[in-house]
């Protein structure tokens, strides 16, 4: 039950809970949470900082199929719907494209391979969400800069949009605009933890200013959160989890109320939906760090619960916790986590091993087509 | 004689480097394996080299805005900072993009305007980075009967005449895997991708390049001689001749910059350029550049990387001045110095009204 890096290790159930060790990392399952990624047909993305990226889906007995990669710091992610997927890193983006065809399997057996095809510098800029706007451009949040933005062949980013407040992009974190919610393809709310204009001057906030923001308006939706992040829309109704009270819930946008729908022990943040379950990321504070101090310290005290880091699915219809996927060791944080509707067991080409140079795919159709473009013609 | 002590190797310049670089207002850029030489003048009219690492840097294309760079398995886009962004140096050339396209053998890269193109020796063929894909193959030579991932002709070099891919070196005419092995010796041609076989009676040609006349200048390698090709006529004209493995080609007003390797180390054994004695030209750079004038084929400098450095294999000439400056991806300078994208118009909702 031991694996180790980039080895599509499954872990085979016969206790309660399924264990598996990977870099001195281990992986602790809830019981009934391979059967539900079957059940449901998804698997899912996520990375743990510093160096992790994972994906977990279910080989063809059911049993959880853990594939982890080594990316510096992941952030953002985002997936397609089929064969690409985003992901955001310490000062870079990612677009992982799916090589293998409709039906084909790899060698062993995983339903897709993500090559790395492209990567964009983006200099330390501190991205957070990461979302596909409906032309399939990269959208995602420039923490640092204080605006979203979007990948660039030129340049680090292209600023797209920026808070009312704020006198427009440029270095230093003053917010701490963190989350966005896409509607309909289009960006449509963001979260920050304060909307101040000083430099830094959002962590005083942390306990009880975070707002959601309309990103057509500028206007305020809600406020009075702590550390809000990872806005989603579904299902006709904007979610955020609320990382400082340790609740995921429902804003009611007409009444500028947070509703909450579900507690969980740790710093909520990084949000995907499967159906009418809620698949959160949690992350656990530490004594002094940015995650401490706030309401979620006396939340899991009176409650008796220690903080974890891994993820939370919540029956949306319930509130209620049915099962978990959580990373024990010396990592203590997670940015997003996002799902791959019908995709069963994911492999990515990772950036150490051979196969990124030498696992070639070029189409061999021979004669070629002319490309006039280049200058190659009949 | 000029020398720059660097970290571990040394660069020395001969006289005429410092004044040609000051004359063109140029800055070289030398792909050295694992990293990238940028050589210029100082405020205070001294050669400055800086060293960059840069995992597998190869062949070099400077195209007006940006620099592409082959690295081991990709294919990097290096484009200028604004200029207030360039922390202090008077322009830098920032890593924006990545492409991953495997070992495919990049021997060669241009900047057409669709884009970039790139010569696969594996696949014997040029081809264009392919979104989802390693590459995109595009043309192959006339005698190609297979796409295949063996190295069969061994495809050489690419030219882009007014923005299109126009001519090709290549190291033979074989259709058999590793045939080029056997014709390399005068087997090598210069194709035009229309298909015609433009001169042959080549040896290890590689890096063609259409001068201001439409001529096509090249490198014959295993010769060690730069070559200008009448298209027209197919005239093969010799304008400079070195006992040296030559790689990596970049042209400036009339002067050429030739990227200099190892003599006593050639790819494959026979070549011409092997068979000279090496203490008959103890002043010849063993690995390094070299400025040579196309019309007179004076040399008019020579660049010498002394220890172990590697073969140069990517020459680039950046004009606009002698201090430009590139980051590595790896380094600080592109982590902290951040550039915007300005073309597009910022959407800033209103104050609230409420």
């Amino acid at each position: 039950m031991t694996g180790s890096a980039g080895d599509n290790t499954t872990l085979d159930g016969d206790g309660e809970e399924e264990q598996a060790v990977f870099d001195d990392l281990e992986l602790v399952a809830s019981e009934g949470f391979a059967a539900w990624l079957r059940a449901q047909d998804v698997s899912l993305a996520f990375g743990t900082p510093p160096m992790k990226l994972w994906l977990i889906g279910t080989d063809d007995a059911g049993e959880l199929s853990v594939f982890d990669r080594e990316f510096d710091k992941v952030m953002g992610l985002a997936f397609d719907g089929l064969n690409r997927l985003w992901v955001a890193n310490r000062y870079e983006v990612w677009r992982f494209e799916n090589v293998l065809p409709p039906g084909m399997l790899t060698a062993d057996g995983h339903d897709r391979l993500f090559h790395p095809r492209q990567m964009y510098p983006t200099g330390d800029v501190n991205i957070h969400d990461l979302a596909i706007e409906g032309d399939g451009r990269d959208l995602w949040v420039n923490t640092r800069f204080g605006c979203l933005a979007s990948t660039s062949e030129t340049a680090s980013f292209v600023p797209r949009w920026t808070p009312p407040f704020l006198p427009g992009p440029q270095a230093g974190d003053r917010c701490h605009l963190n989350g966005l919610a896409m509607k309909d393809g289009e960006a449509a709310w963001v979260t920050c933890v304060s909307p101040v204009t000083e430099v830094d001057r959002w962590r005083d906030g942390r306990r009880d200013q975070g707002c959601v923001l309309d990103v057509d308006s500028g206007e305020v939706v809600v406020t009075g959160l702590s550390m809000p992040h990872s806005p989603r829309w579904h299902d006709g109704r904007l979610w955020v989890a609320n990382a400082g009270t340790g609740e995921l819930g429902v804003v009611d946008i007409e009444r500028g109320r947070f509703e909450p729908v579900a507690f969980a022990p740790g710093f909520l943040r990084g949000l995907c939906f499967v159906g009418h379950y809620a698949v959160v990321g949690s992350s656990k504070p530490r004594r002094g760090d940015i995650y401490s101090g706030l309401p979620l310290d006396d939340a899991l005290e009176s409650r008796g619960l220690e903080p974890h880091l891994g993820l939370f699915v919540i029956d949306t219809t319930s509130g209620e916790l049915v099962e978990w996927f959580l990373v024990e060791g010396r990592v203590r944080e997670l940015f997003d986590v996002c799902a791959l509707p019908g995709v069963r067991r994911p492999a990515a080409v990772g950036l150490i091993a051979d196969d990124v140079r030498s696992d070639l795919w070029v189409d061999l159709t021979f004669p070629l087509p002319a490309d006039a473009a280049v200058g190659v013609l009949p | 004689m000029t020398t720059v002590r660097l970290y571990s190797h040394h660069l020395a310049a001969s006289e005429g480097v410092v004044p040609w670089l000051v004359d063109q207002q140029v800055t070289l850029i030398l792909a050295t394996g694992n990293r990238l030489w940028v050589v210029g003048v100082d405020h205070q009219g001294r050669l400055e080299v800086t060293e960059r690492p840069f995992e597998g840097a190869g062949p070099l294309s400077w195209s007006g805005d940006r620099l592409l760079v082959t690295g081991l398995w990709r294919l990097w886009s290096l484009v200028e900072a604004p200029a207030h962004r360039t922390d202090g140096y008077e322009r830098l050339l920032l890593p924006q993009t990545a492409h991953t396209v495997g070992s495919v053998g990049m021997t060669d890269v241009a900047v057409t305007d669709a884009g970039p193109v790139l010569v696969s020796s594996m696949f014997n063929c040029l081809a264009v980075p392919d979104p989802v894909r390693s590459i995109r193959p595009v043309w192959t030579p006339p005698w190609t009967t297979a796409l295949v991932a063996e190295n069969r002709c061994y495809l050489t070099g690419v030219a882009v005449d007014n923005g299109r891919a126009a001519y090709l070196t290549s190291a033979s005419t074989s259709d058999v895997s590793e045939g080029w092995k056997d014709e390399v010796l005068g087997g090598g041609v210069l194709v035009a991708t229309d298909g015609r076989i433009v001169a042959g009676d080549l040896t290890l040609p590689r890096n063609p390049r259409v001068g201001p006349g439409g001529e096509v200048v090249l490198l014959d390698s295993g010769t060690g001689r730069l070559l200008r090709v009448d298209p027209a006529t197919g005239i093969v004209e010799e304008l400079f001749r070195v006992p040296l493995l030559l790689a990596g080609l970049d042209l400036c007003g009339p002067y050429a910059v030739l990227g200099a390797g190892a003599p006593t180390d050639p790819p494959v054994p026979g070549l011409p350029v092997a068979e000279v004695p090496v203490a008959d030209h103890a002043d010849l750079p063993r690995q390094g550049a070299l400025i040579v004038d196309r019309a007179s084929g004076r040399l008019v400098g020579s660049l010498a990387f002394q220890g172990l450095v590697g073969p140069v294999e990517g020459v680039a000439v950046i004009p606009g001045g002698t201090r430009a400056s590139l980051a590595s991806p790896r380094g600080l300078t592109a982590q902290t110095q951040v550039s915007l994208d300005a073309e597009e118009e910022l959407f800033r909702p209103g104050p609230s009204e409420s």
